[in-house]
């Protein structure tokens, strides 16, 4: 598979993860998207590092853009590929599903 | 070593300084939960270090060993290994600032109507 195709997969899976199968429905709740509005504004900055200078660098067979490396366009956006977007958005919503399923298993709520 | 191998470190370095002194700001507990934390860590990093580990052997992307150190760990760089680590933690650490202020709103705010109150919650 691609990395678009797991990219999308893996945004999916999270939501599904938060929906239905944790139940924590952080997705409907604005103090989560509030988070990940944050979330998203430094990834771009410290992606954009990342991708930018080349630290990682990515086969333009497994992404929608091709092998130039543009601040916008092409399947980039701000050096890197959009793919990201999904990747980040998945990791950042697991993280916070698990924490928070995890504090209301053991009673603690909020930390 | 040049000061360029430490490139993806200096990207790491910026995100953890750019979220724990939200601990003592926001007066967070979550470093008070190390276990639910590492927990937390574990199991929500571990499937994307998979994919990470995945991806990189299927060529997917590649790090450049002249801004990386130079260990490895099952092919990809030890920061690589640590990203999965420091991102769900600014996640968390995020997440438990923005319910504080919301907290802290709420608490400074007259109390709502009954009739408003579902909304606001």
């Amino acid at each position: 598979m691609s990395y678009t195709a797991i990219a999308v997969v893996a945004a999916l899976a999270a939501v599904a993860l938060d929906r239905w199968a944790a139940r924590t429905r952080l997705t409907t709740t604005r103090a989560w998207w509030a988070a990940y509005g944050i979330i998203v504004g430094f990834q771009l900055l410290t992606n954009g590092w990342l991708t930018g200078r080349g630290i990682v660098r990515y086969d333009p067979g497994a992404v929608i853009g091709g092998d130039r490396v543009t601040f916008v366009g092409d399947g980039r956006l701000v050096y890197a590929p959009v793919e990201d977007l999904g990747f980040g958005f998945a990791l950042v919503l697991t993280a916070c599903v698990v924490w928070v399923w995890l504090g209301r298993r053991s009673g603690e709520g909020e930390a | 070593m040049s000061l360029r191998h430490w490139s993806y470190v200096a990207m790491l370095v910026f995100c953890m300084a750019g979220t724990l002194p939200l601990v003592p700001v926001f007066r967070l507990h979550v470093l008070r939960r190390p276990g639910r934390l590492l927990m937390t860590v574990v199991a929500a990093g571990s499937p994307f270090l998979l994919w990470d580990l995945y991806a990189t052997r299927a060529g997917h992307w590649r790090f450049d060993p002249a801004q990386t150190l130079p260990w490895r760990v099952l092919g990809v760089p030890l920061e690589e290994v640590a990203f999965f680590v420091v991102i769900p933690l600014v996640s968390v650490l995020t997440y438990e600032s923005v319910r504080a202020v919301g907290r802290r709103g709420r608490a400074a705010a007259p109390a709502p109507r009954a009739a408003e109150r579902r909304k606001v919650r």
